[in-house]
């Protein structure tokens, strides 16, 4: 199976707000044909409280990637594994990081983040092992 | 449902749309507006946000390479990532 990446909120928040690293990440990452899953929830998420041209940057670079591409939660299969995730989970869990997950879980693509702090909590409350890789200062 | 679009040195065309289309476009006809207008009108739009976050990304593409640093930062981790496909199994 070939293998891609999940960006989470945190990663397309961090792009918005003008990351350097996170952007050029993102160019290395599209060069080399690496693909990228945008999970719509994360999207959403990441774009509340932006401003217009924070928000034409990161709708940008999801528009003009090829590599990347949005997972959207538009099909009655979509919701369903949204559903089951968060039905699985110990504990209540945010829909948009549940999304993340149910994408994750269904290429079996790890997710990427730029701030594994925030999932340190989260990632107990599923019965399975999430793969999750950061994006962080000291790489 | 069939309408004729009046462009002034074109030749009238016709395109064929549910009628639910032509009234949804109906409802966003400015006084004085023709349905050629509005199509022209709701086309410009589209081809300038289009445009528009196509040089956001552009621009912000651009400065980003500026910093080498961070390009190789970016390098380092892509490799990383790749390395880890690998072991999953998977050419990235």
């Amino acid at each position: 199976m070939s293998v891609g990446y999940v960006l989470d909120e945190h990663l397309l928040r961090a792009y918005a707000f003008g990351d350097v690293g996170v952007g050029n990440l993102l160019a290395v990452l599209t060069d080399r044909e690496i693909r990228l899953a945008v999970p719509a929830l994360a999207l959403s998420s990441a774009l509340v409280g932006l401003s217009d041209p924070q928000r034409d940057e990161l709708i940008g670079v999801i528009e003009n990637n090829t590599a990347l591409s949005i997972s959207q939660l538009a099909t009655v299969d979509e919701v369903m594994d949204l559903a089951d995730t968060r039905t699985v989970a110990d504990e209540p869990v945010d829909l948009t990081s549940a999304h993340t997950v149910a994408v994750a879980r269904h290429l079996d693509w790890p997710i990427v983040t730029t701030d594994r702090t925030r999932w340190a909590e989260l990632e107990r409350a599923w019965p399975f092992r999430l793969y999750i890789v950061e994006f962080a200062e000291g790489d | 449902m069939n309408y004729d679009l009046h462009m002034s040195g074109d030749r009238k065309t016709t395109i064929a749309t549910k009628q639910s289309t032509r009234d949804e476009l109906q409802a966003l006809i400015r006084p004085g507006e023709t349905f050629d207008d509005l199509l022209r009108r709701l086309a410009d739009s589209y081809r300038s946000q289009i445009a528009r976050r196509r040089m956001a990304w552009e621009v912000r593409t651009a400065n980003d390479a500026k910093n080498a640093a961070a390009v190789a930062r970016a390098e380092r981790f892509a490799d990383r990532l790749a390395a880890l496909g690998d072991e999953r199994g998977g050419a990235p």
